[in-house]
């Protein structure tokens, strides 16, 4: 098949040429993605940032075919580390941290006052949450790592890196499932038929991780005040906070065969 | 007596402990660093290339270079720039949009419980095509890779650009979003509990679908689940998208009591 026939010389302004060349790359990035991964990681630099941290002396002598065959399976190797850690280092350690502590706080003298507890939980360990995930870059990471599975050509690296990011949400949620687990039976609370906890985990994580992708910092956003208060009064309350407080509306509801004094977290 | 250290050689160390070093070394580069991302491979050869193929315009380096752009690189930055503004670009409200409208003609707003029972209906149908939208999305793939590059990039002026492509970017979808929400909540006689705005309503399902795009673009389970949300209490089909979005316009939302019903306004 012919190539399209060559048209006339005509000199084009900036602008059209711009419009030209953007469209022609963007076409191109959509099918051949972007250039993403572990290929800075060289051995040289490794060995270079290994005896500056460690004083150990490494060189490919070292490590090829002892270690690793070559430098491309030990950067596979670490893009597959950072794909199995979904948890954001330590986003579950920060809000445990903040949520424990709380527990014991919390009015579980009626179904009404369980409830607002659980709302309370909300708002309190979706700021923690949310201030964990900002605070480190392991977890933009892993994202990166999600586009190389999703947009590179190379399909044993793809299968590789997708099983690998299936295991570390599967991880990561077997944690925080623990965790809801935990407040589920301190405050009485059951999940909703026929909704499942591991569905809670899920949506949740999502919520986190959704909001952690616009934290372009729109200022509307940055704090609502409702009166949630138990008395009624004033209450600061982050968006992500309010949207947790949603999700655990929509899932859970009072137990009632429930016994004060249930193992908690 | 001269021992192997005093004599200037480095010690063995084991398969295990170099496996170990190298890898905490690696993460902690990439931590500090960032993962290599970027539009390198896109040289001005291959896209003149497509160029001419597909319009038949021949353009060489002499055409663009110190004209349209400086350089090459300048040039990978306004792709991504592009790639960065183009935000939604219209795959994923064209889709759900394309998968409510058959649904507008069939919904019941004659009573409250009935707005209610669309609204749910609302978000079941349209929460799936939006998901699916999404996670077919090879340009949302792509922006979600200009992100990574945006965040964890080395300060820059380049990385500044892409940042606030993205930022802007991201205000025309929600910009685009609140017009679809808008249109959606006066359509059903709802409207925004206090304190809240439409514009928090329509962050939080933007990030909510993006959130659930990502886990359904790493384990493609397809997370549906049955609930029995039927006209006659059967079971429909839901995605846990569509669960949470249900969740989230339940919170956002509240019946208009000053609504009238159309056919009653004309």
């Amino acid at each position: 098949m012919a190539p399209a026939p060559q048209a006339p010389r005509a000199r084009r302004s900036r602008e059209e040429l711009r419009s030209l060349l953007i469209d022609a790359g963007r076409s191109i990035l959509d099918e051949e993605g972007l250039s993403i991964g572990a290929g800075d990681l060289t051995f040289r630099r490794v060995f270079a940032h290994v005896e500056a941290t460690t004083g150990v002396r490494l060189t490919n002598a070292s490590v090829i075919r002892r270690v690793w065959q070559n430098q491309e399976e030990y950067q596979m190797d670490v893009l597959l580390a950072v794909a199995a850690t979904a948890d954001s280092a330590g986003e579950l350690a920060a809000t445990s941290e903040v949520l424990v502590p709380l527990l014991g706080a919390l009015d579980l003298s009626s179904p009404d006052g369980r409830m607002w507890s659980l709302c309370e939980l909300a708002r309190v360990g979706g700021e923690a949450s949310m201030r964990a995930r900002m605070e480190t870059r392991d977890w933009s990471l892993w994202v990166g790592v999600w586009v190389l599975a999703l947009t590179t050509d190379a399909s044993d690296d793809r299968v590789r890196l997708r099983e690998a990011l299936a295991g570390g949400l599967q991880s990561a949620s077997d944690v925080w499932e623990e965790l809801f687990t935990g407040i589920c039976a301190h405050l009485g609370i059951r999940v909703r038929a026929p909704l499942t906890l591991r569905q809670y985990t899920g949506a949740v994580s999502a919520m986190v991780e959704g909001s952690a992708l616009r934290q372009g910092g729109d200022p509307e956003l940055a704090v609502v005040v409702r009166p949630t208060a138990r008395d009624g009064g004033p209450q600061e309350w982050t968006l992500f906070g309010i949207c947790l407080e949603a999700l655990a509306l929509r899932f859970f509801e009072i137990d009632p065969d429930w016994v004060p004094g249930t193992a908690a977290a | 007596m001269r021992t192997a250290s005093t004599a200037g050689r480095p010690a063995r160390h084991t398969r295990e402990e170099i496996r170990a070093l190298m890898m905490e070394a690696g993460l902690g580069l990439l931590v500090d660093q960032g993962l290599g991302v970027g539009a390198g491979d896109l040289t001005f050869k291959k896209v003149f290339d497509r160029v001419e193929l597909t319009t038949g315009i021949r353009l060489t380096n002499a055409s663009v270079i110190r004209r349209a752009w400086e350089n090459q690189a300048e040039f990978q930055d306004a792709v991504l720039a592009a790639v960065a503004r183009a935000g939604d670009a219209g795959d994923e409200s064209g889709a759900t949009a394309d998968a409510l409208l058959p649904l507008l003609g069939s919904i019941d707003r004659s009573t409250g419980q009935g707005r209610l029972r669309a609204l749910s209906e609302v978000c079941r149908v349209g929460g799936a095509a939006s998901l699916r939208a999404l996670v077919d999305s090879r340009s949302w793939a792509l922006w979600v890779g200009v992100w990574v590059l945006a965040v964890t990039g080395a300060p820059s002026e380049r990385v500044d650009r892409v940042r606030q492509a993205l930022l802007d970017g991201y205000e025309a979808t929600t910009e685009l979003w609140m017009g679809l929400h808008g249109a959606m909540i006066d359509a059903l006689g709802l409207r925004l509990r206090s304190p809240f705005t439409l514009r928090q309503f329509t962050v939080s399902v933007g990030a909510l679908v993006e959130g659930c795009a990502l886990r359904e673009g790493s384990e493609r389970q397809a997370a549906v689940l049955l609930r029995p949300s039927g006209p006659a209490g059967e079971p429909q089909e839901w995605t846990l998208f569509a669960v949470g979005l249900e969740a989230l316009a339940h919170q956002f939302l509240e019946l208009d009591p000053d609504w009238v019903h159309p056919d009653v306004e004309d």
